[in-house]
């Protein structure tokens, strides 16, 4: 099987077949890929900015979680993290002036994914050690793989910084 | 010609289910027990035969302890060994790659059946880390006993650290 993620790497430009299968929400009018395939972090690093680290709250090395989350793959302990990072659960995932927004999927009660908001209003989203992708909708990825997006939380915008 | 081989045939998942059975003496790791009393395996959406295989940090032998008889791991050619290997890798990776979950990448059956090949595939890991980049880490670690990268270390920086071990072992170049 050829691999996804060489060191040499391969930026795709359209949607795999085997994503499309996976996420049958996903389709080229509603989805575009937006990095290569990296194993170096997960869609909850990247939900939270981070590109360097796998999230994932296994008590022991070689996976990160913060010290202040529980330890535990719960719904509780993944909003102890993005509680950390200034989030708190609202009620629309419409875009929202002067708010960033992060969705989180479960399934069968145990969180399997999330997903940021961008400026745009559409969607981003690292799929597993694949690559990320920007879409339309929270829905896309609504499914067997992920289930569906329990709760959307949002914190306040940290307004970027212009030339002085 | 190079026959395939039936991914039956690899019976690591005895060896490496022995390496980590927390009740086992041979894995006992201070503190651990203790501090995992108030999780269940429903925390982690697993049976409670898989949370046993996470409850415990990746197998790292501390004292004396005693080896699995070696029947217990069927012998393989180099060849042999690489298919298997190689098969194993392609089964796991097509099998998470869509997955955030690290219980999931470790937990699942190639992956510990990689576990279970032992010592002799050390290199190939290492092999497969600096082509593939990918989540071998718990796998190195159970293996070896041992984990080079510093405490925090990122992804890259624990690839690195591994891939440099490993040249210092002269299992790679």
């Amino acid at each position: 099987m050829a691999r996804m993620g060489t060191v040499k790497g391969l930026h795709q430009v359209m949607l795999s077949d085997e994503m499309k299968t996976a996420f049958p929400g996903l389709n080229d009018s509603n989805t575009d890929p937006a990095s290569d395939a990296t194993a170096a972090y997960n869609c909850i690093a990247w939900a939270a900015e981070d590109t360097t680290r796998w999230w994932w709250p296994i008590p022991a090395p070689p996976f990160y979680w913060p010290e202040t989350a529980p330890k535990a793959v719960t719904v509780p302990a993944f909003l102890a993290v993005f509680a950390d990072l200034g989030y708190n659960p609202c009620d629309s995932a419409g875009l929202e002036a002067g708010y960033e927004k992060v969705a989180l999927y479960v399934r069968a009660g145990v969180p399997t994914h999330a997903a940021r908001q961008l400026s745009t209003g559409r969607w981003t989203s690292k799929i597993g050690q694949a690559e990320d992708i920007d879409h339309a909708s929270l829905d896309c990825l609504e499914g067997d793989n992920y289930g569906g997006v329990f709760i959307i939380l949002r914190r306040v915008a940290v307004p970027l910084l212009g030339p002085s | 010609m190079p026959r395939d081989i039936d991914l039956t045939e690899v019976d690591g998942s005895r060896w490496s289910t022995a390496l980590t059975e927390p009740n086992s003496s041979r894995t006992a790791v201070p503190g651990q027990a203790k501090s995992q009393t108030s999780i269940t395996a429903s925390d982690f959406g697993v049976t409670t035969s898989l949370f046993r295989l996470m409850s415990v940090q990746p197998f790292v032998p501390t004292g004396s302890f005693v080896l699995p008889p070696t029947a217990m791991r069927r012998a393989y050619t180099s060849d042999e060994l690489s298919r298997v290997f190689h098969q194993l890798a392609d089964k796991w990776y097509g099998e998470t790659k869509f997955t955030s979950s690290g219980t999931e990448l470790v937990l699942h059956p190639a992956y510990q059946r990689i576990i279970g090949l032992g010592p002799a595939v050390l290199p190939l890991i290492l092999g497969e880390l600096q082509e593939h980049p990918s989540h071998w880490f718990w796998a190195l670690q159970s293996v070896s006993g041992e984990d080079p990268a510093p405490s925090g270390a990122d992804f890259d920086g624990r690839r690195q650290a591994w891939l440099e071990w490993g040249r210092l072992k002269g299992y790679i170049r």
